[in-house]
C-alpha cells in the first residue's frame, strides 16, 4: 500500500479502516453499527484536521497490518473470509501485529468518539450510537423526574450546536 | 531583550496565575486596597467555549490543550530511567484561562479532616513508628485543622458551596459526615438535588451500617447572591458551566475586584522567571499575548500556576545568588511529590435505566469510614484512606472504555453491551491517600523541552505498597457498596499510579524546618520573605480528598497573613 499524499488517508487505507471499523461495532440483529454511523467519516475527518498528529501512525499501522495479513493469507483484509478477519482482529486487539502495536487502542478510541460523539463531527450519523445506548442527546436542563430510576428519555434528535448558550 | 512595563515603580503585588488559588488572592488582594496585576497564561473564557460537546472537551481537550502543552512534565518511575513525555489523558482537566482548572473541574468541595493534618504523629500514636514506611518522608502539617476552619468557612459562603453538615460546634448533626472537622455553620446553600441514584446509594450504605451524606460541591444548588444554580445538564465536569452554576474566581471575586480599579488583568502572559535582588523577589519576567518579552517589578510575588508549574519556575529563576533555583538553597523544590489517581470499581444493574448521562459527578453521595484513620488499620498494611464517592455524570466516551472483563473489547459482545449495559452501568471511585517518599519528586527534564525550548519538568513516582494495598481496599468497599445495592455484576479498574493528575501535591512543601521545606507555615518561602507560594505545591501531604477547597482556605490564610505583615513583608 502506498500514501500518495501523507497528509491524507488513501483511498486503499480508508478500505481497511472500514473493514477494521466494521468489526469492532458490527451492524447486526442488535440494530445498525460504525459503518450506519459514518464512523470511518468521522476518523478521515478528524485525521484532515484536529488528530492529523495521529495521522503517520494511522499510516504505519495500517500499512503493517496489510503486510500481516497478506503474509498470512496472500490477499488483502477487504478481500479476506470472515473468518480471516475476525483472526486478524483478534490479533490486532492483543498487539500481535509488529508495526501496529498499541493501534487497536488508538483506534478503539477514535470509534467510540465517531459513533458516540456528537454528530457535528462527522460521526454519529442520524445519533445511530445515541439512539444504541439510550443517551437522548446534550440538554441544558433535566428534570427531577429524568434523575429516577427507570426513566426511559425520548430519542435523541439534536446536538451541541443546537443549544445557545445565554449571555452572562 | 525585556523592558519595563510603565514606570519602573513596582506594584504593590503580581499574582501569576489566576485559577482557583491566584484568582481568589489577587481579588481579595485588590478588594483589599492593593495594587495588583494578574499574570494569567490563558484567555478569558466564555459561554460559546462551553458547548456541550465530549468530543471537542472530552476527547481533545479544546480549552486544556495550552496548559497541558506547555506545562505537562515528562515521567519516569525511578531515578535511573530516562523520561519519557507523558501521553494520553494526562492532565485533561487542567486548562489555562482566567478561573483555571475550577473552569473545567467537578468542584467536588471537600474540607480536609483533622486527622489530615497530623498524619505522622496520629499514626505513630496509634500504631507505633514502624508503621510508617521506611522511606517517605511523612510529616505534620505545621498548622492544624482549626487553623484552617475559619478559611474554610469564608471560601465556602463566598462561592456558595452546597452541602450537608454533619458536625457543627461540636454537636453532631442527624445527617452529614459524621467524621468532618467542627464546622461553625451549615453549608450556606443546601446539598444538589438526590436522585434516584443518589437515594438507592445512601440506602446500600446504611445497610452496610455506613452514615452517607450527599458530597459536597462549590456548585450552587439554588441562587445565590444573584448567581444562578445547577441544571443538572450532565456535561459538567471537562467543561465550562454553561449557566455559570459552579464557582470560579473569573465569576466570583475577579470582576467585583476590577471594578475597583486596583487589579490588572493582564491575559495571555506566559512567565518565563521570577527575578531576585538581595534575597528578595524583584521582579517578574513573562512573554505578552504579542510576544513580547516583559519584565514587572514587584514589591511581593504570589506564585499560583499549578504543582508542576510552580516548581518549574522556581528552578528556572536560576541566579548568582540562587544557582539551584529560586527558594531552592536546601534543595527542597520539587521534593515530596505526591498525586491522586482516580481508582474506580463499576457495578452492573441490568435492565434499570440509571439515568447517569445527567447531573454532575458532584452530586453525588459519599462515605467516610474509611477516609484518614476513621477505621482501624492494624493489619492492614496501610495508613491514611479517603471517602468513597458515588456520582453521577459518567462520559460516555469514558465508560465506553470500561466494560466489564468477561465482556470483549470489540465485536458483537462489545457492541451488546454499548446497548444494553451502559445506561445500567453505575460507579463509585475514591481518591486514595498517598505518602510522600524519597525518591518521588520533580526536577527539570535535562532531555525535553516545550515548544519555546524551555525545559519541562520531569516527574519521577511509582507508588509502594502502601498505596496499591489502601486503592485496592477502597476498591473492594466499594464493591461491597455496589452489590449491596443489588448490582450483578461488580468490577474493579487496574490499580495505577497517576503520576500526572488533576490533583498534584508537593513540590513546594511548607513547614517550620527550612532544610526539609520550601515555604513557612504561612505560605513564604523561607529565603525569599516577599515570594509567596500558593496551591497544592505547598500541602505536605495529599489526603484522600479532592484538594480544592483546602487550596483556597491556606490561599486565604496565606492573603490575611501578607495584609496583616504588609509593612514587613513588602518592605
Amino acid at each position: 500500500m502506498t500514501a500518495s499524499d501523507p497528509s491524507v488517508l488513501s483511498e486503499e487505507e480508508l478500505s481497511l479502516l472500514t473493514v477494521l471499523v466494521d468489526l469492532i461495532v458490527p451492524a447486526d440483529d442488535g440494530g445498525p453499527g460504525a459503518l450506519d454511523a459514518q464512523v470511518p467519516s468521522y476518523i478521515r475527518t478528524a485525521l484532515a484536521g484536529e488528530l492529523a498528529s495521529l495521522l503517520p501512525t494511522y499510516h504505519a499501522s495500517l500499512q503493517a497490518v496489510e503486510q500481516h495479513v497478506r503474509a498470512r493469507c496472500a490477499a488483502r483484509l477487504v478481500d479476506a473470509s470472515p473468518q480471516v478477519r475476525q483472526a486478524v482482529m483478534t490479533e490486532l486487539a492483543q498487539d500481535r501485529i509488529a508495526g501496529a502495536e498499541g493501534f487497536f487502542s488508538m483506534l478503539r478510541t477514535h470509534v467510540i468518539e465517531g459513533f458516540l460523539g456528537d454528530p457535528a463531527h462527522g460521526g454519529n450519523a442520524d445519533r445511530i450510537g445515541w439512539h444504541t445506548i439510550g443517551y437522548p442527546g446534550p440538554r441544558q436542563v433535566v428534570g427531577i423526574d429524568e434523575q429516577r430510576l427507570g426513566y426511559r428519555p425520548p430519542p435523541a434528535v439534536g446536538s451541541a450546536y443546537d443549544l445557545l448558550g445565554p449571555t452572562r | 531583550m525585556s523592558h519595563d512595563t510603565g514606570s519602573s515603580q513596582p506594584v504593590d503585588v503580581v499574582v501569576i496565575g489566576l485559577g482557583a488559588a491566584g484568582g481568589l488572592a489577587a481579588a481579595q488582594l485588590a478588594m483589599a486596597g492593593l495594587r495588583v496585576v494578574g499574570l494569567e497564561a490563558g484567555p478569558w473564557h466564555d459561554h460559546a467555549d462551553y458547548v456541550q460537546d465530549e468530543v471537542t472537551h472530552f476527547a481533545r481537550n479544546a480549552l486544556g490543550a495550552a496548559k497541558v502543552n506547555k506545562e505537562v512534565p515528562t515521567v519516569r518511575t525511578t531515578p535511573d530511567q530516562v523520561a519519557e513525555i507523558a501521553t494520553g489523558t494526562a492532565g485533561l482537566m487542567m486548562i489555562n484561562g482566567v478561573g483555571g482548572s475550577k473552569t473545567y473541574a467537578t468542584n467536588i468541595s471537600w474540607r480536609m479532616p483533622p486527622w489530615n493534618f497530623r498524619p505522622r504523629s496520629a499514626t505513630v500514636e496509634r500504631y507505633g513508628e514502624s508503621a510508617i514506611p521506611d522511606d517517605s518522608t511523612l510529616v505534620d502539617w505545621p498548622l492544624a485543622y482549626t487553623d484552617l476552619a475559619p478559611y474554610y468557612d469564608r471560601v465556602e459562603d463566598l462561592y456558595g458551596c452546597s452541602g450537608t453538615a454533619g458536625v457543627i460546634g461540636g454537636v453532631r448533626q442527624e445527617t452529614g459526615n459524621p467524621f468532618e472537622g467542627d464546622r461553625s455553620a451549615p453549608y450556606p446553600l443546601p446539598a444538589l438535588r438526590r436522585s434516584g441514584y443518589d437515594d438507592m446509594m445512601d440506602h446500600a450504605a446504611r445497610s452496610l451500617g455506613w452514615s452517607p451524606f450527599p458530597t459536597p460541591a462549590a456548585i450552587r444548588s439554588e441562587e445565590y447572591r444573584g448567581l444562578k444554580a445547577c441544571t443538572y445538564c450532565g456535561m459538567c465536569t471537562y467543561n465550562g458551566c454553561w449557566t455559570d452554576a459552579k464557582s470560579t474566581p473569573a465569576i466570583v471575586g475577579i470582576p467585583e475586584a476590577q471594578d475597583t480599579g486596583n487589579l490588572d488583568v493582564r491575559t495571555g502572559a506566559r512567565v518565563l522567571r521570577i527575578e531576585s535582588d538581595g534575597g528578595r523577589a524583584d521582579a517578574v519576567v513573562y512573554r505578552d499575548a504579542d510576544g513580547a518579552v516583559q519584565r514587572l517589578r514587584a514589591r511581593v510575588v504570589l506564585l499560583a500556576t499549578y504543582a508542576y508549574e510552580n516548581t518549574r519556575l522556581l528552578l528556572l529563576s536560576k541566579s548568582p545568588e540562587h544557582p539551584a533555583g529560586l527558594a531552592n538553597a536546601s534543595g527542597q523544590v520539587g521534593r515530596h511529590f505526591m498525586t491522586h489517581a482516580f481508582a474506580m470499581t463499576f457495578g452492573s444493574f441490568a435492565g434499570t435505566a440509571l439515568n447517569l448521562w445527567t447531573g454532575s459527578n458532584a452530586q453525588g453521595t459519599s462515605i467516610a469510614e474509611f477516609d484518614a484513620d476513621n477505621s482501624d488499620h492494624s493489619g492492614l498494611g496501610f495508613i491514611g484512606g479517603a471517602p468513597l464517592m458515588a456520582g453521577h455524570e459518567l462520559p460516555r466516551l469514558m465508560l465506553a472504555q470500561m466494560q466489564p472483563p468477561h465482556v470483549p473489547r470489540w465485536g458483537a459482545g462489545w457492541k451488546r453491551w454499548l446497548a444494553e449495559g451502559l445506561g445500567s452501568t453505575a460507579w463509585a471511585y475514591t481518591l486514595p491517600d498517598t505518602l510522600p517518599y524519597r525518591d518521588n519528586y520533580l526536577d527539570l527534564d535535562p532531555k525535553h523541552a516545550d515548544a519555546d525550548g524551555v525545559p519541562r519538568v520531569r516527574v519521577t513516582y511509582r507508588y509502594r505498597d502502601n498505596e496499591v494495598r489502601q486503592t485496592r481496599f477502597l476498591q473492594e468497599r466499594m464493591a461491597d457498596w455496589m452489590r449491596a445495592a443489588g448490582a450483578d455484576t461488580v468490577w474493579l479498574q487496574d490499580v495505577t499510579a497517576a503520576p500526572i493528575s488533576t490533583h498534584a501535591y508537593g513540590g513546594t512543601r511548607m513547614g517550620d524546618d527550612p532544610s526539609v521545606s520550601v515555604v513557612d507555615r504561612w505560605g513564604f518561602a523561607h529565603e525569599v520573605g516577599n515570594l509567596g507560594v500558593l496551591g497544592a505545591s505547598c500541602f505536605p501531604t495529599a489526603g484522600g480528598v479532592n484538594p480544592t477547597e483546602t487550596v483556597e482556605a491556606l490561599t486565604w490564610r496565606t492573603v490575611d497573613h501578607l495584609l496583616n505583615n504588609w509593612t514587613e513583608i513588602a518592605r
